[in-house]
């Protein structure tokens, strides 16, 4: 395995610097789907009965349904049967062999996390973050467990609470993200090894940020993984996300679906910063990223907010949306999505307002560059029983190069006339007045794009914890210096 | 398809011979090959012609008759003498009503059809083809007095009736006219219109152009209109649509050279159970045009509004700039809007911009007039209207601006005011 691509080539790390692969022992199953594939997943996983059910249930629903076409992307057909839906390290195979400490870990594995900047030891947690850390297809790992079980915070893999909290498993799983709800989700609820899960108790303000980290390392494995977030009457938290994975020649699929929850008075901020591998020059390789994230204001004045920085993946199809059901609830959606080379995007967010007095805002900023195709699709419902709701939704569109292509597809569709909603788009390139006047004070290209980008996106990047901030910023500095000049 | 179901017996009555029965034929064979479109085409997504596809609706190539004493009276009380009339009963052209055309106009059948369609609605404007109609303006010409096609239906002769009618119009360069569509129902009844209107601009003409729907309201009226706009043309657009229970206009407007400005507006007021429906496709497929597209709209009862506004710049239209905006009142709580403002950008040195909104009479603004002793019942109605005929005074004739006001007055009286 080309483990040191990182240091060999400086050219190619500084496209992708987590392009690494990990060489670790796995414990694979045989390549494709099937009932059987589902049942091994289920029993290495030593789930309970009913959970095996709910898998089962979600695949035979699966074979129904047909791939969704209407995104703005064009990809060969997957082959659903040429991906492996399990693939662990070795050590952290089954429950009763997870390592005790999180120092036992094999020390490829850490040494992979130093590498990404997750410092996974324990003398080395110093950032103040709990990470879940989820290796292809299982998690590996949870840090700073004791300060969060002092304040009664659950936060583990999703594979450890349906054995220890199975009551608020089997109550949320699914609740928000039906698996019936599309392809990928159906998909992914039959074949999902894990993830994330997190409750927080009522009226509890989360002591710290949460974080998962997901990382795809070995080949021809899919990764399907379902996080569900419970956030229980006054709660507060603020989760963060993010993933990389190694530069492939072939595609790889990520199908994740993310469920939250909010009670009454509950606030989410759940911020992502996705870095998966976007494909080379040629449009070769690269992760195929079809997620599902959707939160459930289900209480009366709860929150829900959703970040994002799409920098990554050769194809996104990404829409996290807010269903604002809670009489005052409040959904936002803070977006940057960066395309560059061949990459596509087809991205946005969902406001369904059904309670009373509900208010969504939508600040999306795509930027595109070279030959990649960058679209915003949004719908925002509100149903007659949302009295009083009100939407501002704001989409810009930055075009870098004359091959780059920018869409906007809103979906506005109002059924209670106390409504209020503007959508407002405008798409258009960089200034030339604001890089002359740059320019003339000394700047040069790369660092003018690089600020006038950044001041594009302030109003998005404001919005993520400061670390995540300063990772954004430089994230699309690195991408940007590539792509213009 | 139901709606091909008379076929035969109208191709039987109605024998056509050369280009005509081949565009015929196409025209079958493409709308029975596709079927009328559901809510599943991404097109029609938010309205459903079910409806249409059930009423069994029969050609007027089949069942024609003569207008009787009072719908000509009808028919006569809605002609405008500010404009040359030129007058379709059942979708066929009416040459006693009709005033002469003015001098450098030519009427004239065509020896050419389109060779594809652009959905099974255009085809079946191509199967059920009686007469289409080609009018040409020659090159450095310019006609003063508006062009009114006016269409109306009439179901005098009991079954439900439906008609296709189709022109195509090729302006001269240089030249400049104002060419209106109007479509208005003579009995409230149910009737099926479905027109294509081709608008060809040719280099530096100036055209304007209002497309009128005020059938009865239980009709269904789709109509299509395709505009090809040569360089540095000028186009003025109104889409104005008060009546029928169901109606769709489709507009295509092709920017096929470089220095055109497009005005492109639309106003609809509906009430009851109405569905309006307007789906646009503003295609920059040179770059240096200028295109600034506005529809406004109120819906009242349990009315529902559709806008699908779509803005394609292709690759290489550098200088394209592009503005959009749609925006809704709602009267009544039961009223639906729903909008789908999209661009596709394929090319880097654009502006682009697009708007939305949906929402209510401003609370203040009925406060204060209020204040001033007007009544809820009036206030309600003066503010609305105010809101759309801001577009109406953008068209630049004031027989134009007139004319439609009056139109809009027809649309207000029937507004319920109970609320």
């Amino acid at each position: 395995m080309d483990n040191n691509k990182n240091s060999n080539n400086p050219l190619e790390s500084y496209e992708y610097k987590y392009g690494f692969t990990t060489d670790i022992e796995t414990d694979q199953v045989a390549l494709g789907l099937n009932e059987d594939i589902i049942r091994l997943i289920s029993a290495k996983k030593n789930e309970p009965e009913w959970m095996l059910e709910y898998r089962l249930k979600a695949f035979r629903h699966w074979l129904t349904m047909v791939e969704p076409t209407w995104a703005h992307v064009s990809y060969p057909p997957v082959d659903f049967q040429a991906i492996r839906y399990y693939s662990a390290p070795k050590k952290a195979k089954d429950e009763a062999d997870k390592p005790k400490s999180l120092d036992d870990l094999d020390p490829e594995l850490i040494k992979t996390f130093e590498k990404l900047g997750i410092p996974l030891t324990e003398q080395k947690r110093i950032s103040g973050i709990a990470v879940d850390v989820v290796f292809d297809s299982v998690s590996v790992g949870t840090t700073h467990t004791e300060v969060l079980d002092k304040a009664g915070v659950i936060f583990c893999s999703i594979s450890e609470a349906i054995h220890k909290h199975p009551e608020l498993v089997k109550k949320y799983l699914g609740s928000v993200v039906p698996h019936t709800d599309n392809f990928y989700a159906a998909l992914n609820a039959a074949v999902f090894t894990d993830g994330s899960f997190c409750y927080i108790p009522k009226g509890v303000r989360c002591p710290i940020d949460l974080s998962t980290y997901f990382r795809i390392n070995a080949k021809d494995t899919g990764q399907f993984e379902r996080t569900l977030l419970v956030c229980d009457e006054g709660g507060y938290v603020n989760y963060l996300e993010g993933c990389t994975a190694p530069q492939r020649d072939e595609n790889q699929l990520h199908a994740a679906v993310v469920e939250l929850v909010a009670l009454d008075n509950a606030e989410i901020k759940y911020s992502t910063v996705q870095n998966w591998y976007t494909g080379d020059k040629e449009g070769r390789g690269g992760i195929y990223n079809f997620v599902t994230k959707r939160g459930k204001a289900l209480g009366k004045y709860s929150k829900i907010s959703w970040t994002q920085v799409e920098s990554g993946s050769a194809i996104t199809w990404k829409y996290p949306s807010c269903i604002l059901q809670g009489e005052g609830s409040e959904g936002a959606f803070y977006s940057v999505a960066l395309t560059h080379d061949l990459m596509q995007a087809d991205t946005g967010t969902k406001m369904i307002h059904i309670g009373k007095n509900t208010k969504s805002t939508i600040i999306s900023k795509g930027i595109s560059t070279d030959k990649s195709s960058n679209a915003y699709r949004g719908q925002v419902k509100i149903l007659p029983s949302a009295e009083n709701a009100r939407n501002y939704s704001q989409c810009d569109s930055m075009l870098v190069g004359d091959q780059s292509s920018a869409h906007t597809y809103p979906y506005i569709e109002v059924k209670n006339k106390t409504a209020t909603i503007e959508h407002e788009a405008t798409t258009s390139r960089i200034s030339e007045d604001q890089i002359f006047y740059l320019q003339s004070r000394g700047l040069d290209m790369e660092k003018t794009i690089s600020m006038l980008v950044n001041g594009f996106c302030k109003e998005v990047f404001k919005e993520l914890p400061l670390e995540f901030s300063v990772e954004a910023v430089k994230l699309i500095e690195m991408k940007l210096e590539n792509s213009v000049g | 398809m139901n709606l091909l179901s008379t076929y035969d017996r109208f191709s039987q009555s109605n024998p056509a011979q050369g280009a005509l029965a081949t565009f015929r034929q196409a025209g079958y064979d493409y709308a029975l090959n596709k079927g009328l479109p559901t809510r599943k085409d991404e097109d029609w997504h938010y309205t459903s012609v079910k409806a249409i596809g059930e009423a069994g609706f029969v050609s007027s190539g089949i069942t024609s008759f003569e207008p009787s004493h009072e719908t000509l009276l009808q028919i006569k009380a809605r002609l405008n003498s500010d404009f040359t009339n030129i007058v379709f009963f059942n979708g066929v052209l009416n040459k006693t009503l009709s005033a002469d055309l003015p001098a450098g106009v030519v009427l004239r059948e065509p020896d050419q059809y389109p060779a594809q369609f652009d959905d099974a609605f255009d085809a079946l404007n191509g199967a059920y083809l009686t007469k289409a109609l080609e009018v040409s303006i020659a090159k450095e010409t310019s006609v003063e007095k508006p062009v009114n096609f006016i269409f109306f239906t009439s179901n005098e002769g009991g079954t439900n009736l439906m008609v296709h009618p189709r022109i195509r119009l090729e302006v001269g360069a240089r030249s400049s006219v104002k060419v209106l569509e109007s479509h208005y129902g003579l009995q409230d009844t149910v009737y099926f219109v479905n027109s294509v209107f081709d608008l060809h601009i040719a280099d530096s003409a100036k055209v304007g152009y209002v497309r009128v729907q005020a059938e009865s309201e239980q009709a269904f009226n789709i109509g299509r209109t395709r505009i090809v706009v040569e360089k540095n043309a000028n186009l003025e657009s109104l889409a104005f649509a008060t009546g029928a229970a169901l109606s769709r206009h489709s507009l295509d407007v092709v920017l096929n050279g470089p220095g055109s400005n497009s005005e492109i507006l639309g106003v609809y007021a509906v009430r009851g159970s109405q569905h309006v429906d307007n789906t646009s496709l503003i295609d920059h497929h040179v770059g240096e045009c200028n295109t600034n597209q506005l529809y406004k709209g109120i819906l009242d009862g349990e009315s529902k509004a559709v806008f699908c506004g779509k803005v394609l710049i292709e690759k290489g239209a550098q200088k394209a700039n592009s503005a959009q905006l749609n925006n809704n009142l709602l009267l009544s709580t039961k009223a639906e809007a729903d909008s789908k403002p999209c661009l596709e950008i394929y090319a880097d040195d654009v502006k682009a911009a697009h708007g939305s909104t949906v929402g209510q009479l401003n609370r203040e603004e009925l406060f204060y007039l209020q204040s001033r002793a007007i009544a809820k019942e009036k206030a309600i109605p003066m503010l609305s209207y105010g809101f759309l005929s801001e577009v109406i005074y953008k068209i630049s004739d004031e027989n134009i601006q007139t004319w439609l006001s009056r139109h809009l007055d027809e649309a207000f009286s029937h507004l319920s005011l109970n609320r």
